[in-house]
């Protein structure tokens, strides 16, 4: 490693950087709004690394959630990570010891990254890839922990500010809107939940509204949707 | 959430979510390519439960009652509207609460 690897890390990571700030903020934020300490924002930014995750789990701490909803909504949350890596995986085999804390640190952004950026060439593209990811994770704890201290330190009046967990929500889901010509799997997610809803109560609707969503998404598979690309 | 439930629960989160980044290293680490179906549930199924969850955003309003969900029918137009003309997720997000947080106060 050197200081020129370090610099096109730094470079490459500006982007996420600033966004990782201001949302890991508002993570901390909301954090300190029910009542936590800086201690588990910081802890949960260390330890799980993940917007969506950590935004919700703030909402499972909040609504004291059981296990079985923790369990089943965090490995669907992220269940689209179960093929990220798939294209990385020959750029981080050969990047040794460093491997297993690229893998952890694998989130949406630093895989956009690592497969959208051009790699500068006269450096060691080991050390690029674990800087980006280290660099990326940085600013994110960072982020949280300021949001917590700041919202633990400035005590204000945070009614709606767990708004921003909807916000945030609502732009992820504006986004896929424009990737997916097909508006099914969307209608698919808004029935379940409101048939999970109406059927197991407010408690357990993201539980049964998520595994609604993959039963009712396969049963559509086998009737013949997604099978061509124009879905 | 107690604090013995509160650490339980965030070994749980950081353990799942760690496996689900392990996953394709472990599995198609030699080159294997994924099960159809299992490609077709990785693409699929991210929208629809991200249409689940912003659902479940909204599962409080009370359109009888109170505001009327106002402030949240609101703001939310206001983020959509601002991501789709602008695409910044901060400015999306950041306008989007501040005018709810505003909203209720009226």
């Amino acid at each position: 490693m050197n200081f020129k690897t370090l610099k096109y890390a730094v470079k490459t990571s500006m982007p996420v950087i600033l966004g990782y700030l201001p949302s890991g903020f508002a993570f901390g934020l909301m954090m300190s709004a029910i009542g936590e300490s800086i201690l588990v924002s910081f802890i949960m930014a260390v330890t799980m690394y993940a917007g969506a995750g950590q935004y919700i789990a703030v909402d499972f701490i909040k609504n004291n959630a059981t296990f079985l909803t923790i369990i089943i909504t965090t490995f669907l949350i992220n269940s689209k990570h179960l093929f990220y890596g798939i294209s990385l995986i020959e750029k981080f085999n050969k990047t040794g010891k460093k491997k297993p804390y690229l893998i952890f640190a694998l989130t949406d952004e630093t895989y956009a990254l690592l497969t959208g950026t051009e790699y500068p060439k006269d450096v060691r593209e080991d050390w690029y890839i674990f800087l980006v990811s280290a660099i990326n994770q940085l600013s994110w704890i960072t982020g949280c922990t300021l949001g917590a201290l700041f919202g633990n330190v400035v005590k204000f009046d945070t009614t709606g500010l767990d708004f921003a967990m909807t916000a945030l929500f609502l732009v992820i889901l504006t986004d896929q809107t424009r990737v997916f010509k097909s508006k099914i799997p969307f209608i698919v997610g808004g029935l379940s939940a409101l048939i999970a809803m109406a059927v197991l109560g407010k408690g357990n609707m993201l539980l049964g509204g998520a595994v609604l969503s993959v039963v009712t998404l396969l049963v559509l598979h086998k009737k013949g949707f997604g099978k061509n690309d124009n879905d | 959430m107690t604090t013995t439930k509160l650490c339980i629960a965030i070994a749980l989160m950081a353990a799942i979510t760690f496996c689900t980044r392990l996953f394709p290293f472990v599995v198609f680490g030699r080159g294997e390519k994924p099960a159809p179906i299992i490609m077709y549930l990785g693409k699929y199924l991210p929208p629809a439960l991200i249409t689940a969850i912003v659902v479940y955003c909204f599962k409080d309003i009370s359109f009888f009652s109170g505001t009327h969900g106002i402030p949240e029918i609101l703001a939310a137009a206001v983020v959509i509207a601002l991501h789709y003309k602008f695409r910044n997720t901060m400015l999306s997000i950041a306008a989007g609460t501040i005018l709810y947080m505003v909203l209720l106060r009226i």
